[in-house]
């Protein structure tokens, strides 16, 4: 028997366009997968020429779903750029705002993407989802649909636009809070908070006491023993908006922790002909293909692993019993991404909370136009996925020379094509020839929407093929037969 | 009846504008069948490849692989109506800035980032090769007749409420009579929440860039020197970017009655740059003032190179580049 | 070779278009590769105008305007048109196209002799550039 191909085309709840292409040899076994990034816009190149200042507006629509934090790291690599400290009203204005990019994305990707798959993973693929849910559990789906009005509000009055904000500008933000502005979102975080707290709720007693959950907590597939990078804050807690970043190694020792100056020491990417996603790796470790060993990973599970604390009420408490029940850390389970999702959605609106006491944020002095320029800047963020870099350089008119951007989504694009082996390995059964069933292609992308990846973000691009002709092969799902369509390049 | 939302290469900020509805998803879902969305419903393109007939096609950004051609023309080919939702299908949006970039050139930035360390050419099988990058970026309208287009990166909450209606009153079997553009028949100056003095005399006190100085909070953006693309902007939003202090940077596309955004801008700013100071600073102190503008593309046609007629123009001049 | 560039010429009435008037009634050539077109002001010439020519054809474009800072019959329409003009050439230059392509210059309506001497000069210049519509 000769070599024959499953897809998954195109992977579903999750956010831009993906494909997993599993390869099969003749003795029924797995040779290859790919988790693959279909499309690019190229950001990296047209970019360049462009004034920097603009970059803060065009680099947000990288992504839709965290467009805030391209906006926000944007804005941070502008202040190094132009050598500006911003006032310390502009940075708590920043920081509170981004808390909202935090809690809007945790609870869209919950909600929308993850949480069908918790519930009711089995039922029919064309009612998996938050419509199908809004019948089976009417309340939790709804509560969910509920925070998006909130969720809108307190984005508008930060960022004048919910997605694609318009707020940061080189040295500070574009203007100051009023008083009324606190007032509204005092009401509104309060609100939101409530829900939020249901939410919480739910996921402790539904979901984290589901056999479901627990079994799949208890997969060794889905787990992958790794090193892990996050931000830390100056006491070494869970941080968004500011700090150092920290790497760990999978038995959780500290192995670096550095200014995001210094990222390129640290970070390189290996580019290849098969994902219009690069693949980042330690540089010191180097490339060494798929093996868990030297993979990286980033986002919700890595920030719990390297802090030492979460420091707000419920958030603290939520994480350490989370530690406890997960027997310590770091832990490596994907599916505990959901999890610290959920610690990340409550310690955001308590900070909100906590930050909108804050005299300082009434101050007018929004924008620092002083500094020395360096033409050059990095900046780091805590993106709702993970660690997001951003690195520009620029000529003596401030126009770009040098972009360079790396997602959280491209920094675990290897864990998650490594993790897919494995998960495809246990639960694949591939002796029954062609037919594969669809609710066993959906544990394969229960581990990839774990990461909640965002392939638009992911999309930096290599493609080396000349070929006139790109073809697709269809498996049809009664039949399990399949198709091979070609499609000639325009 | 059914909907089906498909993509070109998009950044996922439509799909949160429609995840917006919030509770208005719930009265959608009970008159639809959402039959294809990738972000929340579990259907893969051989179900929709299946479907005979589909009422309302959304299509989000823009088309930048072959693979963005083929699902353009399958929805249209199925759908009774077409949208054209947000600024990347409507006008090719952000990433129509790569519109001029040779892909080659696309390719090699990307390949030459500072981090970008190792490449290698990996030996893949063919199905598991991945959609090919077209020789530019393009609007969903260069490639299919939509129905209805609606502007926005994304689309504004006031056009979301409008198709939410359409959407609600809508029956089966209605085509449209024209093509229908959201938003008003009016720039965005129309609605602005700032008046300068008399909006037919806006004097623009020179040119400055927006790290150069401390926007003020209520005067208008020309009157302070600082390019505001409100003037051949649709007004399709309601002015959110303005009351949050910052210029318009364009996203809800050209005005009526413009089809190129930037020859438009170029016309009409020019005319208000140092109006009163001319005959004192002549030429050279105009120009000094007019260079402040370092990046026409990326300020005028932040939206809306890829379909605009100086991309058009540009593309018949460098033929010949292309082909060496 | 058989190509022979095409330029539009923008002449304001008051001003650069008598001069060509003039160079007629004085028996002064200019090239035949102008096609010129008599506007009131140049100040009423959009980027538009200009682009539509070179889409139409044009390899080059020039613009007569009356010279500042006081010859405009309608106050300041030249300076419009030299603004028009700079941003346009920063445009084309930085979408591939010569900004040489476009030109303005002052003449007034007793300058044939300048007239005759831009033209000459630009159809030089354009026959150096070649064809706009190139590979087409």
């Amino acid at each position: 028997m000769s070599k024959r191909y499953i897809l998954i085309d195109p992977v579903t709840r999750v956010e831009g366009e993906a494909r997993v292409v599993i390869v099969v040899n003749g003795k029924n076994s797995i040779d290859e997968i790919y988790y693959e990034i279909l499309s690019t816009r190229g950001f990296e190149s047209f970019c360049i020429g462009r004034a920097v200042e603009e970059l803060p507006r065009i680099t947000s629509t990288i992504c839709g779903v965290c467009s805030w934090a391209h906006h926000v790291a944007s804005g941070k690599t502008l202040d190094k750029l132009f050598g500006r400290e911003p006032p310390i009203t502009a940075k708590k204005i920043r920081e509170l705002a981004y808390y909202m990019q935090i809690i809007d994305s945790h609870l869209l990707h919950f909600g929308v993407m993850a949480l069908p798959d918790l519930v009711f993973p089995e039922t029919d693929p064309l009612t998996r989802n938050i419509i199908g849910l809004l019948k089976v559990e009417p309340k939790i789906a709804s509560t969910i649909l509920g925070t998006r009005r909130y969720i809108k509000q307190i984005e508008k009055i930060f960022g004048g636009k919910p997605i694609h904000a318009a707020f940061m500008i080189p040295g500070g933000v574009t203007r100051s809070l009023k008083e009324e502005d606190v007032e509204k979102l005092k009401e509104q975080v309060g609100e939101l908070k409530k829900l939020i707290i249901d939410i919480l709720d739910f996921f402790k007693n539904r979901i984290v006491k589901s056999e479901l959950y627990q079994s799949l907590l208890n997969d060794e597939s889905y787990m992958l023993k790794t090193y892990y990078m996050g931000l830390i804050g100056s006491g070494r807690e869970l941080t968004f908006y500011d700090g150092k970043l920290k790497i760990i190694d999978s038995e959780g020792r500290e192995i670096a922790v550095f200014n995001v100056d210094d990222y390129t020491e640290y970070i390189a990417e290996y580019m290849s002909n098969w994902s219009y996603s690069k693949f980042p790796y330690l540089r010191k470790l180097g490339w060494h293909g798929f093996d868990e060993k030297y993979i990286l990973r980033v986002g919700p599970l890595a920030r719990i692993n390297v802090v030492d604390k979460v420091p707000t009420e419920i958030g603290g408490n939520e994480y350490k019993e989370m530690i406890e029940s997960l027997g310590g850390k770091p832990i490596h389970n994907t599916m505990a991404y959901h999890w610290a999702r959920i610690i990340e959605i409550v310690y955001s609106i308590e900070r909100m909370e906590e930050m909108l006491d804050d005299p300082d944020l009434l101050s007018k002095d929004t924008v620092n136009l002083e500094g020395e320029p360096r033409y050059e800047g990095m900046g780091v963020i805590e993106a709702p996925r993970g660690v997001l870099i951003h690195h520009y350089k620029s000529d003596e008119h401030f126009i770009a020379t040098h972009v360079n951007i790396i997602t959280p989504t491209t920094f675990n694009n290897a864990a998650i094509n490594t993790e897919l082996k494995k998960v495809a390995r246990k639960h694949l059964d591939l002796t029954n020839g062609d037919r594969v069933e669809y609710k066993v292609l959906n544990k394969l992308e229960m581990s990839i929407r774990a990461y909640d990846p965002c392939n638009s973000c992911a999309a930096h691009v290599i493609d080396l093929s000349t070929s006139d002709e790109f073809k697709v092969l269809i498996i049809e799902k009664e039949t399990g037969r399949k198709r091979l369509v070609k499609y000639k390049v325009v | 009846m059914k909907i089906a939302i498909v993509y070109g290469a998009i950044c996922g900020g439509c799909d949160v504008a429609i995840v917006n509805w919030g509770e208005k998803l719930i009265d959608i879902a009970k008159k639809y069948d959402i039959v294809y969305w990738n972000a929340a419903v579990d259907s893969k393109l051989e179900d929709l490849e299946k479907i005979d007939h589909i009422n309302i096609g959304i299509f989000m950004g823009s088309i930048r692989t072959d693979l963005h051609v083929k699902l353009a023309k399958l929805l249209r080919s199925k759908s009774d109506i077409i949208v054209a939702y947000g600024a990347c299908a409507s006008y090719g949006g952000v990433p129509g800035l790569a519109t001029l970039t040779r892909k080659e050139k696309l390719i090699k930035d990307l390949a030459s980032t500072i981090t970008t360390e190792k490449i290698e050419e990996e030996d893949i099988p063919d199905p598991a090769k991945i959609p090919e990058l077209l020789k530019t970026n393009y609007a969903l309208i260069q490639i299919i007749d939509p129905d209805i287009i609606i502007p926005g990166c994304p689309p504004s909450s006031v056009s979301n409420e409008e198709l939410a209606k359409f959407l609600l009153e809508y029956q089966e079997g209605t085509r449209l009579k024209e093509k229908i553009v959201f938003g008003e028949e009016n720039s965005l100056c129309s609605i602005c929440p700032r008046r300068p003095e008399d909006l037919h005399k806006i004097k623009m006190p020179g040119i400055y860039r927006l790290y150069e100085v401390k926007l003020d909070e209520n005067k208008c953006f020309l009157e302070q020197g600082i390019i505001c693309m409100g003037p051949a902007t649709r007004a399709a939003c309601k002015a959110p970017c303005i009351k949050n202090n910052h210029p318009c940077v364009g996203c809800m596309g050209p005005a009526p009655g413009v089809d190129d955004v930037g020859l438009k801008y170029i016309s009409s700013v020019a005319s208000l740059v140092m109006v009163d100071k001319e005959k004192e600073i002549l030429e050279e102190g105009l120009a000094k003032q007019l260079d402040k503008i370092v990046d026409p593309i990326g300020v005028f046609y932040k939206y809306t190179l890829s379909n605009s007629l100086i991309a058009k123009l540009a593309k018949k001049s460098n033929k010949r580049d292309e082909k060496k | 070779m058989s190509w022979k560039p095409k330029i539009v010429a923008f002449f304001c009435k008051w001003c650069a278009g008598s001069a060509a008037d003039l160079a007629g009634v004085s028996r002064l050539q200019y090239p035949s590769n102008i096609i010129p077109i008599i506007v009131p002001c140049t100040g009423r010439i959009s980027a538009r105008n200009i682009i539509e020519a070179f889409m139409n054809g044009a390899d080059g474009v020039l613009i007569g305007g009356c010279h500042t800072p006081n010859d405009c019959h309608y106050l300041a329409g030249n300076f419009k048109a030299f603004k028009r003009v700079y941003l346009l050439k920063k445009l084309l230059k930085q979408v591939g196209i010569e900004p040489e392509r476009l030109r303005i210059e002052w003449i007034s309506a007793t300058e044939a002799k300048k007239l005759v001497q831009v033209t000459n000069e630009f159809v030089k210049e354009i026959k150096k550039l070649g064809p706009l519509h190139r590979g087409e």
